[in-house]
């Protein structure tokens, strides 16, 4: 369906941007950016290779980017529910002096962005073919 | 007066204007984008101080607000999520009733 | 003739609508300055260990704000999720 040259360029260029959604996702603590941000620019990457290669060569991640979500969830929920058994209320910081919470939940909220936006586009990318 | 306040009230308030003038549910669901992009706006700019640098640490000796950059950070994403629904909503509609029209989905006129 | 009216009747909400938001952020044009609660945030910065203060507030001090709209999130993803299993299983309508 797709030109040659499109099919070089989007492969070129993902994983130069997955890259930089890794590096924005968990630096945040230092840098302008964080989860939100790093997971927008992790979705465009998969993105990028869906509208150029089709959904076929993604079809792995894009049948089970729901237990991303799911993984996502849990996980917030299980720091939250640490927090609150060993020190006393909800999130509540157990390493004080320490970015390794906010080095977690970053991850974890840019895995759930990533899953979010990856299931709405193929959600609407697939409307009009029988699989994707 | 051209300040940001000022331009993200008036986003709000066109926003709100075809939102209730129009019956194309597609476009009231783009009534809904820009009345968030205005409010995003409006908050950022409720936080700016004169001079204020980013509100990282070290990086200028005094730095604006940084409350309501996270509440809005909060709004972009719901505001996502919000658009997604009710864009598959409408899509769900259009096959039912083969229109966008609301008036049509109710059987009224008007 | 009853197009006009319902014109003019929505002029008027938007400009009454109008007048109350500016009447309520009257105090934000006046005066520019940080709050107490920021002050606190900047001050014990050091005890979350993030250098960006968007990210300590966001993660930290109301993680639990941001665990609630993470669930909002995940309902509505699983809402358009549930749309699309909707379509594939019943076919074309």
């Amino acid at each position: 369906m797709t030109s040659l040259i499109v099919k070089a360029a989007g492969r070129a260029l993902a994983p130069f941007i997955l890259l930089s959604g890794v590096y924005v996702a968990s630096f945040g603590f230092l840098s302008p950016g964080g989860g939100f941000q790093g997971g927008i620019l992790l979705a465009s990457g998969v993105i990028l290779i869906m509208v150029t290669h089709g959904c076929k060569e993604v079809h792995r991640l894009a049948e089970n980017i729901d237990w991303f979500e799911t993984f996502g969830a849990l996980t917030f929920l299980v720091v939250g529910l640490t927090g609150l058994l060993v020190g006393g209320y909800l999130f509540s910081n157990l390493l004080p002096d320490t970015p390794l919470m906010c080095i977690v939940l970053d991850i974890v909220i840019a895995l759930k962005v990533f899953a979010g936006t990856v299931a709405v586009f193929v959600y609407f990318f697939g409307m009009g073919v029988e699989e994707c | 007066m051209l300040n940001g306040l000022n331009i993200g009230l008036m986003t709000i308030l066109v926003g709100l204007y075809g939102m209730t003038r129009t019956k194309n549910s597609i476009k009231m669901i783009m009534c809904l984008g820009i009345m968030g992009s205005g409010l995003i706006l409006l908050f950022v700019s409720i936080g700016y101080i004169p001079g204020g640098g980013a509100p990282i640490v070290g990086h200028s000796p005094e730095m604006v607000d940084p409350i309501p950059h996270t509440v809005m950070l909060t709004a972009i994403v719901i505001d996502l999520a919000t658009t997604a629904l009710g864009l598959a909503l409408v899509y769900h509609l259009h096959q039912q009733y083969n229109t966008l029209d609301v008036t049509e989905y109710m059987g009224g006129e008007d | 003739m009853i197009q006009l009216r319902k014109e003019f009747i929505t002029l008027a909400l938007v400009l009454m609508i109008a007048v109350l938001l500016l009447h309520g952020l009257q105090m934000t044009y006046e005066d520019k300055e940080i709050s107490e609660v920021d002050e606190y945030y900047k001050e014990h910065q050091e005890k979350t260990g993030a250098d960006n203060l968007v990210e300590a507030i966001l993660l930290d001090y109301r993680a639990y704000d941001t665990f609630g709209e993470v669930m909002v999130l995940y309902i509505a993803i699983a809402g358009v999720i549930i749309l699309g299993k909707i379509v594939t299983e019943e076919g074309e309508p």
